[in-house]
């Protein structure tokens, strides 16, 4: 008998632990969802972009020097801050985006049709490579004449990115360099648009292609790669199918 | 601490078998319905919790998507231009401008209005705060075309600095119903994510609110979550995006919340048309604070009520075993010989007819063993003068007061001496037993010392011993205290010890007889060096007619009598009696009487 009575205190026993712990008690099932992993450059999840220094300029021609801009640092200053919030926006914080101004602007070693060719379609890209390869030359190069030690370094992981104001024609970008001309943001005809332009350059840097057709120019996406480029920044984005080849 | 919990254990639940069954039968019978009831309120409540839960959840969700359609509705119905005349010629420029700065003006979500020629030219834009604006060819572009061809065109949701924007476009239409161009729109949607944002389930759910690619819109940050998030991969929003209402009720509706990491209930379903999700979470915390302290204080009742059967099963099984305990001590009781025991039984009920009848029944069997007692006495008083004169004739022939005797006559006449003797000292004990029975033996107990009654007896007895040549030792001490004593009574007494002694040793064997005080008696011990008993037969020594007889006392004559009278005679002289034995090797009997 004594067995049946530890028995049944042994099932009383369960059957308690089963209400305190088991009955009404809710479960929770562990969600496996997690967001796309860092972005990266566009179509390349090897390349990451979570961390870019944008290095940034002011490049006159030596024979334009005369039409210098008095308030290019303030206007490169404004245009970059716009941009890191766009970006900060676009890519949801996980890229950071942080940048340097060469405190003077850079005068080039060559005149402006030097730069320009005769050429300037489609942004003028030609003035951006040989600005850019100038620039790598004479400022980021310890070796350059414009060499500066705590502006020219890029500390790692940071991706390093040229965006140059140009005291000429065009707004153009590649891999790893974009190009505006100085125009767009002091001219009040573009004061609507200019940071756009501006932001929409540095995008092809990651990778992002036009949202237009070339040479017709017209728009084929809503977003800063297309038709957006026509609208303030703070009222343009970045499409979802972009933003999904960039791992957003 | 712990004797007592084993004797309380041992009284209450192990005491008796079938209290042990009661006390089961109580636990089980009450415990049972505790547990049913507790479980059952338990899982009711639940349910209806969850109910409650997916209910509120739902609804809040259904006045998102109510406000959502809304105001996509309303905002539409905006763009959905019909002008006056019935020519497919456009608006006139300055009429598009003029209508273009209505619209702004009339609707704070549009930051950008436009109207665009069949050709897919942008004739007419005014953004809001802008300045001049390049027109633009937007021929290429889906809003275009799918309004073109007589559709409204819902775009995709791009996160700007400003708040969610959604391009929307219409036809504009004539009278005749004619498209003569596209009105397009870029709507700000702070109106919608600002609904959401305040929508909350009790003090902490909220609200979700994805595009149709599951991109969250609303809120703009929650946890590590914000506005332009993908959560296209999460399982809850793929299944809402292929129309599947998640209501809460089901148990994979209770999650670790991705945006929090707290554990969350969660519902969720498609705006119509648009096909945007709207999920809605509420901490299990908030949502279940009040049902798990319902939960708590049903569980601690079931503990407590369990607990309570516990500690009221044995006193509930003890008080109904009590009548059944009565009437057992009873029954030992006339076992024992207290012929005049009663029970009182008071529960009103058959136990208490059981405790009356057994009542009577002690009565009728006291009547029956007086009459008994009474005949024994009767008899064994009558077979007393009979056995007197036989002896007293045989005494005398024996003597030869008849005449001679020849040898073979004395040989023929000495086992009718002895059977006599025999016969005669069997009618004395029964009539002692008679009279203890009967209450009216009669023992008067004086302070005396016990050394001259026992030197007394022994010398009475020595003879006996003699003939078997047995020793007896005796030890006699000059300081024993007097002890209260009957000298009749304890001449008995030691007579029958030692000739027990005699009896049941061999030939040139020992007696030795000692005391030894202790702090109320004087402690006589009798010890032999005999057969002793075996263990079955020590355990009836004092019995009435027991005797042993087994191996070496099978020969031994007697009639049982000896030491259930010497043990009445002990006990009624307010003394004590005990022996050890062991087989083959002796036996020493122990009787104490009180020190004077």
């Amino acid at each position: 008998m004594v067995k049946y009575l530890i028995g049944v205190l042994f099932l009383i026993i369960g059957a308690l632990a089963w209400m305190y712990f088991g009955v009404g008690k809710p479960k929770v099932y562990q969600e496996s969802f997690q967001l796309a992993p860092s972005p990266h450059f566009y179509g390349r999840p090897d390349l990451s972009v979570s961390k870019i220094a944008i290095k940034a300029f002011y490049f006159v021609p030596k024979n334009r020097t005369k039409r210098t801009s008095s308030e290019w640092y303030q206007v490169l200053e404004k245009s970059l801050k716009k941009l890191v919030n766009f970006n900060s926006l676009q890519l949801q914080g996980r890229s950071e985006v942080v940048y340097k101004i060469y405190p003077v602007p850079i005068v080039g070693e060559k005149e402006g049709i030097d730069y320009d060719t005769e050429n300037t379609q489609y942004g003028n890209p030609q003035a951006l490579l040989a600005m850019n390869r100038e620039i790598k030359r004479r400022v980021l190069d310890s070796a350059g004449d414009l060499y500066d030690l705590d502006f020219s370094e890029t500390e790692a992981p940071y991706r390093r990115v040229a965006m140059i104001l140009y005291e000429g024609v065009g707004a153009s970008g590649t891999d790893d360099a974009a190009m505006v001309s100085r125009i767009f943001l002091t001219d009040p005809e573009y004061s609507l648009t200019g940071a756009t332009i501006f932001t929409h350059e540095f995008y092809h840097t990651l990778g992002l292609p036009d949202g237009y057709t070339i040479p017709e120019a017209v728009p084929t996406t809503e977003d800063i790669m297309g038709l957006g480029k026509q609208r303030p920044v703070e009222k343009t984005y970045i499409q979802r199918e972009f933003l999904r080849k960039l791992g957003i | 601490m712990a004797e007592k919990i084993r004797q309380f254990l041992i009284s209450h639940f192990l005491g008796s078998r079938l209290q042990l069954k009661f006390v089961l039968v109580f636990i089980i019978l009450a415990a049972v319905p505790v547990f049913i009831l507790g479980i059952t309120a338990i899982y009711l409540i639940d349910l209806s919790h969850r109910r409650d839960v997916s209910g509120l959840e739902m609804s809040l969700i259904d006045q998102e998507v109510g406000q959502i359609k809304k105001f996509l509705a309303d905002t539409l119905g905006i763009i959905e231009l019909r002008v006056g005349f019935t020519q497919k010629s456009e608006i006139e420029l300055s009429q598009q401008q003029f209508l273009l700065g209505g619209l702004l003006e009339e609707n704070r979500a549009f930051e950008e209005v436009s109207f665009i020629s069949l050709e897919g030219l942008e004739t007419a834009k005014i953004i809001r705060g802008g300045g001049e604006v390049e027109l633009q060819n937007v021929s290429q572009l889906p809003k275009f075309k799918t309004a073109k061809d007589g559709k409204n065109f819902i775009g995709e949701i791009g996160h700007t600095l400003v708040g969610p924007i959604l391009t929307l476009a219409a036809p504009v239409v004539n009278r005749n119903g004619d498209i003569i161009q596209i009105l397009s729109a870029e709507v700000n949607l702070r109106q919608i994510v600002t609904f959401t944002e305040t929508q909350k389930l009790g003090l902490s759910g909220y609200l979700i609110l994805t595009d149709n690619h599951g991109v969250m819109i609303a809120p703009r940050r929650i946890g590590r979550g914000r506005s332009g998030n993908d959560l296209s991969a999460w399982s809850r929003v793929k299944q809402i995006l292929e129309g599947k209402i998640l209501n809460a009720l089901n148990v994979r509706d209770r999650y670790e919340s991705f945006f929090n990491f707290q554990p969350v209930i969660g519902a969720g379903r498609r705006v119509p048309e648009i096909d945007w999700a709207v999920l809605a979470e509420w901490p299990v915390q908030d949502a279940d604070s009040v049902v798990q302290d319902i939960r708590n204080q049903v569980t601690n009742i079931t503990l407590f009520g369990v607990l309570a059967v516990f500690l009221l099963a044995p006193f509930f099984a003890s008080r109904l075993l009590k009548p059944i305990r009565l009437l057992k001590e009873g029954a030992e009781a006339v076992e024992n010989g207290k012929w005049d025991t009663k029970v009182e039984i008071a529960t009103d009920d058959e136990l208490q007819e059981l405790g009356e009848a057994f009542n009577k029944m002690t009565v009728g069997l006291k009547r029956l063993q007086e009459l008994k007692n009474e005949f024994v006495f009767i008899a064994a008083h009558e077979l007393r003068t009979p056995v007197t004169a036989i002896k007293g004739y045989l005494s005398m022939i024996r003597e030869g007061s008849a005449g001679e005797l020849n040898d073979k006559t004395k040989e023929y006449l000495e086992p009718v001496w002895q059977s006599n003797e025999r016969l005669g000292k069997l009618v004395d004990d029964i009539l002692e037993i008679a009279r203890s029975e009967a209450g009216k033996l009669k023992v008067e107990v004086k302070p005396e010392n016990i050394v001259d009654i026992i030197q007394a007896a022994l010398l009475q007895i020595k003879p006996v011993a003699d003939k078997k040549k047995i020793s007896l030792q005796y030890s006699p001490q000059t300081d024993l205290p007097r002890v209260l004593t009957d000298t009749g009574k304890l001449t008995e007494i030691v007579l029958n010890l030692i000739s027990n002694a005699i009896k049941y040793n061999h030939d040139g064997g020992w007696i030795k007889i000692y005391y030894k005080v202790e702090p109320q008696f004087v402690m006589t011990h009798i010890e032999d060096n005999g057969f002793g008993m075996s263990v079955e037969d020590q355990k009836h020594v004092f019995e009435k007619f027991f005797r042993a007889e087994s191996g070496a006392t099978k020969t031994v004559q007697g009639t049982g009598l000896g030491l259930f009278i010497t043990h009445e005679l002990v006990e009624k002289m307010g003394g004590k009696i005990s022996f050890k034995s062991t087989e083959g090797q002796g036996t020493t009997f122990s009787f104490g009487l009180p020190i004077a």
